[in-house]
């Protein structure tokens, strides 16, 4: 039986309507709300659209030092993540890429924190992170301690807390990278490294002349979403120091929770959420750039 | 051929150092939830830190005891069931759509939509509650616990990244096998449901599983919807009693346990599915 061009678009229009729909009214609607919305004054509890107030909630932001310090931290917070997150899940795919049980035995082990709710997680480095008292000590202090070294503060100091978190979060996503990566590595044909052998070209050079730009797409890709991973930055200070101590961890999503349940200003909340939107869209439209020279140098 | 080995012997040492680095943190948390507190807080200067000695299921029996875990387990479970099989029943066809089918519009609309994967719930989360928000009329129909919990699902259920996914394997299928099942007479529905979608099982189960781990993982936007505690999902359930007086580390660590194992499980079994949807398909077979 022939099918006809009509009956095609109409059962087209079936089959994408339910997820259209579904994707317009949760995630293009409140795009929309979210622009509305930082134009007005809007409390929590009310259920009309406040007054408009042009770009009062924006000029609140610029002249909010907790604003000033969420973003601050949040940049710290990525600035250190990003590049050493993934140079370090380069290193380890370049590892463990490759069929010995080792090998695979290494690539599980990293990639276990990565399966692990960040709740579950935050939790435990809590814990681990404790600093020494008359009750105990974390096992972080415990290692210290037992080795002679001084004891550590750890998220209970301003200057610490934030490093805490980094290097809780490089050991809770390092795995992913990890894994995206090897997939990366295993597309670049094994003739590549013999002819730059031949070449004359030593480890080094090989890993500069195949291995870097071969896993180019892939690395642009793994940057992504580590950025975006690291803007995002919420359940590990919102758990394990509540943004302190002295405000020394509040993150962007932080708050912009805060601005909405307990300042109750749903304005504000939205105005941060739209220059966050405005940045998340600024890394992909990079991305999408970088990969597109990326793919021609491979 | 002897300092060949001796390399060898090195890097493995190594390998095993790192890996333990890895491991260590999450042994830690086992074996502090079989120890009784006062032991937890001692011996973090030694090895025995990792030994439970002498073990005790207390803390997994106070944590039933102490909260309301039965519930929150259950609303996650249901959580999770309604957003896989939401999505299945949603993407599913759409995916399939977007890959087999012609009509006006088609690109654009899945280039629309495909763009909307890079944005975290993160950005839009408030304007999002304030969506949800004005469909809390609802709740006289599903009463509170029910309609929190079409809250939590409802709006996950059409994912753009699983419709992505789920196209690239519905692409790849001959289209002879389409032709085929015309020729039987059947409709479009009919060469979805019969003859694509149980073509395409390894996307399916990785996008199954996906869902079931990010859901079951999620904490922020349970901690924004949920109101009351009867209707908290586990990891939400897990940050509450984090900071529940009489704080017992034992307990918080059990309860942590028992959030993880189900994640682990569902891990364990589909990784191999996992690993082959998303390499690059024109590399198997």
């Amino acid at each position: 039986m022939l099918k006809t061009r009509t009956g095609e678009w109409i059962a087209a229009v079936l089959f994408v309507l339910p997820a259209c729909a579904l994707i317009g009214a949760f995630v293009f609607w409140p795009a929309l709300v979210m622009a509305r919305t930082s134009l007005h004054r809007q409390a929590l509890t009310s259920p009309q659209v406040g007054p408009y107030i042009g770009g009062d909630n924006y000029t609140a932001l610029a002249d909010d030092p907790e604003f000033q310090r969420a973003a601050g931290n949040t940049a710290f917070f990525s600035v250190l993540v990003i590049p050493f997150q993934t140079a370090l899940a380069l290193l380890l795919a370049m590892w463990v890429n490759g069929p010995r049980w080792s090998r695979r035995a290494l690539r599980a082990a990293v990639f276990l924190p990565t399966t692990m709710s960040l709740t579950v997680l935050a939790v435990l480095w809590k814990l681990l992170y404790e600093p020494a008292s008359a009750t105990g000590a974390g096992l972080f202090n415990g290692l210290l301690a037992s080795t002679g070294l001084p004891t550590q503060p750890f998220l209970t100091s301003p200057h610490q807390a934030m490093l805490c978190i980094v290097v809780m979060s490089i050991w809770q996503g390092v795995g992913f990278q990890m894994m995206i990566l090897l997939s990366g590595l295993q597309t670049i044909p094994p003739q590549r490294y013999e002819a730059a052998a031949l070449d004359g070209a030593g480890r080094l050079r090989g890993f500069w002349h195949v291995t870097l730009p071969g896993v180019a797409p892939t690395m642009v890709v793994v940057v992504l979403i580590t950025t975006i991973f690291a803007l995002k930055l919420f359940v590990q200070p919102y758990l394990m120091t509540n943004g302190g101590p002295s405000e020394s961890t509040i993150s962007v999503v932080q708050y912009i929770y805060r601005a909405a349940f307990f300042q109750r200003d749903l304005g504000l909340a939205c105005a941060v959420g739209l220059l966050f939107f405005i940045v998340v869209t600024a890394v992909a439209i990079a991305q999408r750039v970088l990969l597109r020279r990326a793919e021609t140098m491979s | 051929m002897s300092g060949r080995r001796v390399k060898r012997i090195a890097t493995g040492i190594a390998a095993i150092a790192v890996a333990l680095v890895f491991i260590a943190p999450v042994l830690w948390m086992v074996a502090a939830s079989l120890k009784p507190e006062a032991a937890i807080h001692k011996e973090v200067d030694s090895l025995k830190s990792f030994v439970p000695a002498p073990l005790t299921l207390k803390n997994y029996e106070d944590v039933p005891r102490r909260t309301n875990f039965g519930t929150v387990l259950l609303n996650t479970i249901i959580v999770v069931v309604l957003v896989a099989v939401g999505g299945i029943l949603v993407n599913g066809p759409a995916a399939f759509a977007f890959a087999r089918m012609k009509f006006p519009g088609r690109d654009l609309v899945f280039m629309i939509l495909v763009a909307s994967i890079v944005l975290p719930l993160e950005v839009i989360v408030i304007p999002l509650f304030m969506t949800v928000r004005t469909m809390y009329g609802a709740v006289d129909v599903l009463g509170e616990r029910g309609w929190t919990l079409a809250a939590l699902s409802v709006p996950f259920m059409a994912k753009a990244f699983n419709i992505f996914l789920l196209r690239q394997h519905f692409m790849s299928l001959p289209r002879s096998l389409q032709e085929a099942a015309f020729l039987d007479g059947l409709g479009w529905w009919g060469v979805y449901w019969r003859v694509a979608l149980p073509n395409v099982k390894v996307a399916l189960v990785t996008v199954v599983l996906l869902d079931f781990v990010i859901h079951w993982n999620d904490f922020l936007w349970p901690l924004v919807i949920c109101l009351s505690d009867n209707s908290r999902t586990i990891q939400l359930g897990l940050g509450n009693f984090f900071t529940q007086p009489p704080i017992a580390w034992g307990d918080i660590m059990a309860y942590a346990v028992l959030a993880t194992i189900p994640v682990m499980v569902a891990f364990l079994l589909g990784q191999r599915w996992i690993v082959q949807s998303v390499a690059p398909t024109g590399e198997r077979e």
